[in-house]
C-alpha cells in the first residue's frame, strides 16, 4: 500500500470498515509515518467523508427525530432494568441478613439441631461447621465425628438452610448411632453380623402389644445369666417417608403438625421441611420432651454399649424390607432380640409381619412419637 | 493522546478482554470437569456458553466494532448470573475493559439502526445457554444397595422434576435399609441432553451474530446516518 493510498484509507481506518490485511497495512505503515499520523489527528474527529451539498430533508429529519424517540424509550428501558436488578440485588443483600436473623429463632433453631445431634451422641466431636450464602439463603452445614478407638470416625451431618422465607429445610441423616455409618452393601452388613460375640444366648421379652420401657428390656438384659444382644431396628422414617424420600431425625422427634387454622405454639421455633415436601412445626416444648426420653433410653443402652450392635431402618413402604430384616436375623445365630421404635404404620406392619411369620425374635415398640399432643391451639 | 494511540490502546483493551474472559471460561470448565458430577459434556457446555462474550469481542475486531458493546453487555449479564460466587467478579473484567475500549474510540462505532434494541436483546440472550442447564429440574439419584450403586431416574425415586424458573437445586439426604442402601437424589447435575442443547444454542448465537450483522463496510458512513 502507498503512501497515497494509506492517506485515501484513513476515514475508513478510523470508521473499523478495513479488511484485517488492510489494517495490518495500515499499522505498519502508521507506526513509521508521522506525516500520517498527523494526518489523522486531524481527520478522526471530523467525519467529513460522507458529508455532500448542505440540504434540509424534512423526511430524514422526521426520521431522526423517530429514532432519537425511540432511542429515548429503549434507553429509559434499559434504565428501569437496571435499576431494578440493583435494587433486587440491594435488598438480597441488605434484606437478607436481617430477615434470617430476625429475632433468635434461627438461632435456637440451629442450635436446637446441634443439640439434638450432640445430646444424641455422647462422645461426639464437632470437626466442621460451615455457613454458606445463597442469594436467599444460608445453609449452615455441620460435620461431625466419633471417638472410636485412637481416631475419629465421620459420621453423616447435619444441614440447615434459612432463608427469607423461613428455615426451609433441617436433615441431620442419621447421627446418632455409632453403629449406622459408611456400611453400604449387605455383605458388610453380614461382616457386621460376624464381629458379633459368640456365645449370645438369651432373649430379651419385648413385646409390642404391651409397650415396655427400655428401662423394663434393660432390666430382662442385666440378667447375670443373659449374654444379650439387641438389634436395634431404629428409628422408623416413615414420616419422613409420608412427605418425601428424606429422613430426617429431626422429623420423627418431637415434631407436631398443626392443622391449618390452628394457632401455632407459643414457643414454636419454626418449621422445617422433610425431603420435597410437606412442614413439620417444631416447638421447644415437643422437642425437650421427646429428647428427654430418647435420652433416658439411649443411656440405658450406652450403660451397655454392647447392647447396641446393628442398626437397620425399615423403609416403610416397602415391605420387602421387613423380609429382608427378618430374613437376616433369622439365619443368625446370634441374633436374637429386636427392637423397633415408633407405632407408625410401618412398625406395625414390620411387628405384623415379624409375628406372622413366628420369627424367634420378639419385638418391643417404644412409642417416640406423639410428644407434641395438646401443643397445637393452645 | 494522538489518534492513532487511542485506537491501538483501545484495541490492546479488547484484546485484555478477549484474553481474560476465554481463560475465565476455560477455568469454568476445567474446575465443572474436576467436579463431582463434571463430564466433558458439561465443561464443554460451560466452555461454549461463557466464551460467548470473549467471542463476540473477537468478531467485532473484525469490521464490526458496535458488537463490542453488545460483549460488554453479555459479559455483563453473564457476570451477574455467576455473582452467586467469586468467579463472577471476574466475568466483570472483560465487561468493563470493552467498555473502556468502546469509550476509546476515535468515532462513535458505526452501527446497525437496529442495534440499540438488538445489543441488549442479543446481549441477554447470551445467558439462554446457561440457564437451559439449570432451568430443567433432572435429579439423579444414586442408589446403592446390595447390587452396588447404580443411578436411577427421578421417576423411579419420586422425586420432581420438570422446568424450574426458581432457578434452585435441591438434594437429599441419603437413608440406609436394611440392605444396606443408600439413596440421595440432586437436581444439580446437568445431563447430556442440556449440555448438548447448550452447546447447540451458544453455536447457533454466534453464527446467526456472525451472519447477520453488517460489517461496518456495509453500513452507511456515521456523517450519513446524521442530520
Amino acid at each position: 500500500m502507498t503512501h497515497d493510498e494509506i492517506q485515501d484509507r484513513l476515514e475508513a481506518y478510523v470508521d473499523d470498515r478495513l479488511t484485517r490485511e488492510e489494517r495490518r497495512a495500515m499499522d505498519a505503515h502508521l507506526e513509521q509515518c508521522d506525516e500520517c499520523r498527523q494526518i489523522l489527528d486531524e481527520v478522526a474527529p471530523v467525519d467529513i467523508s460522507g458529508l455532500g451539498p448542505a440540504r434540509f430533508d424534512s423526511a430524514a429529519m422526521k426520521r431522526a427525530v423517530r429514532r432519537s424517540m425511540f432511542r429515548t424509550a429503549v434507553n429509559t428501558a434499559l434504565l428501569l432494568l437496571a435499576a431494578w436488578i440493583v435494587v433486587f440485588f440491594l435488598s438480597v443483600l441488605l434484606i437478607q441478613p436481617l430477615a434470617v436473623n430476625r429475632g433468635d429463632r434461627a438461632a435456637d433453631a440451629v442450635r436446637m439441631s446441634m443439640d439434638l445431634t450432640e445430646m444424641l451422641n455422647p462422645g461426639l466431636v464437632l470437626t466442621d461447621g460451615r455457613i454458606e450464602s445463597g442469594l436467599l439463603s444460608r445453609e449452615v452445614s455441620l460435620d461431625y465425628a466419633l471417638p472410636v478407638g485412637a481416631g475419629l470416625r465421620p459420621t453423616p451431618g447435619t444441614s440447615m438452610t434459612i432463608g427469607l422465607f423461613g428455615i426451609s429445610e433441617l436433615s441431620t441423616a442419621d447421627p446418632r448411632f455409632p453403629v449406622v455409618d459408611e456400611w453400604g452393601v449387605q455383605s458388610e452388613a453380614r461382616d457386621r453380623l460376624e464381629h458379633l460375640g459368640d456365645g449370645t444366648v438369651a432373649t430379651v421379652v419385648l413385646r409390642y402389644e404391651s409397650p415396655l420401657t427400655i428401662e423394663a428390656a434393660q432390666q430382662t438384659a442385666d440378667d447375670p445369666g443373659a449374654d444379650v444382644r439387641v438389634i436395634w431396628a431404629g428409628f422408623d422414617a416413615s414420616l419422613g417417608r409420608e412427605l418425601g424420600p428424606t429422613w430426617t431425625a429431626a422429623g420423627s422427634l418431637g415434631h407436631g403438625t398443626c392443622s391449618p387454622g390452628e394457632p401455632l405454639p407459643d414457643d414454636m421455633l419454626g418449621a422445617t421441611s422433610a425431603g420435597f415436601g410437606g412442614v413439620n412445626l417444631f416447638s421447644r416444648a415437643s422437642v425437650d420432651r421427646a429428647l428427654d426420653s430418647v435420652i433416658a433410653a439411649l443411656e440405658n443402652i450406652d450403660s451397655r454399649p454392647e447392647l447396641v450392635s446393628y442398626v437397620v431402618r425399615p423403609f416403610d413402604d416397602d415391605p420387602g424390607d421387613v423380609e429382608l430384616i427378618l430374613d437376616e436375623l433369622r439365619t443368625h445365630p446370634l441374633v436374637n432380640a429386636l427392637v423397633v421404635t415408633g407405632p407408625t404404620p410401618s412398625v406395625t406392619e414390620f411387628v405384623t409381619t415379624a409375628t406372622d411369620s413366628g420369627a424367634t425374635a420378639e419385638v418391643m415398640a417404644v412409642d417416640l412419637y406423639n410428644w407434641t399432643d395438646g401443643l397445637c391451639g393452645r | 493522546m494522538s489518534t492513532y494511540t487511542r485506537i491501538k490502546t483501545s484495541r490492546r483493551l479488547v484484546w485484555a478482554g478477549i484474553i481474560v474472559g476465554y481463560a475465565l471460561a476455560a477455568g469454568v470448565a476445567v474446575a465443572n470437569l474436576g467436579s463431582e458430577h463434571g463430564t466433558v459434556v458439561t465443561a464443554l457446555a460451560f466452555l461454549v456458553a461463557l466464551s460467548l462474550p470473549p467471542s463476540l469481542a473477537l468478531v467485532s475486531l473484525d469490521r464490526r466494532p458496535a458488537l463490542l458493546t453488545m460483549a460488554s453487555m453479555a459479559a455483563l449479564v453473564q457476570g451477574a448470573l455467576l455473582l452467586t460466587s467469586v468467579i463472577g467478579l471476574l466475568g466483570l473484567v472483560p465487561a468493563i475493559l470493552w467498555y473502556l475500549a468502546s469509550q476509546r474510540r476515535a468515532r462513535p462505532a458505526a452501527a446497525p439502526r437496529q442495534a440499540s434494541w438488538m445489543r441488549p436483546g442479543l446481549a441477554a440472550a447470551t445467558v439462554l445457554p446457561l440457564l437451559v442447564m439449570f432451568l430443567h429440574v433432572d435429579p439423579l439419584c444414586v442408589v446403592t444397595d446390595s447390587e452396588g450403586t447404580v443411578v436411577r431416574s427421578y421417576v423411579e425415586e419420586g422425586a420432581p422434576s420438570g422446568w424450574n424458573l426458581g432457578l434452585g437445586s435441591y438434594s437429599t439426604g441419603s437413608s440406609e435399609s436394611v440392605t444396606g442402601g443408600a439413596t440421595s437424589c440432586t437436581s444439580n447435575r446437568i445431563v447430556p441432553w442440556e449440555a448438548a442443547v447448550s452447546v447447540s444454542l451458544s453455536a447457533l448465537y454466534l453464527v446467526l451474530v456472525i451472519k447477520l450483522w453488517p460489517t461496518a463496510d456495509r453500513l452507511p458512513v456515521v456523517s450519513d446516518r446524521r442530520v
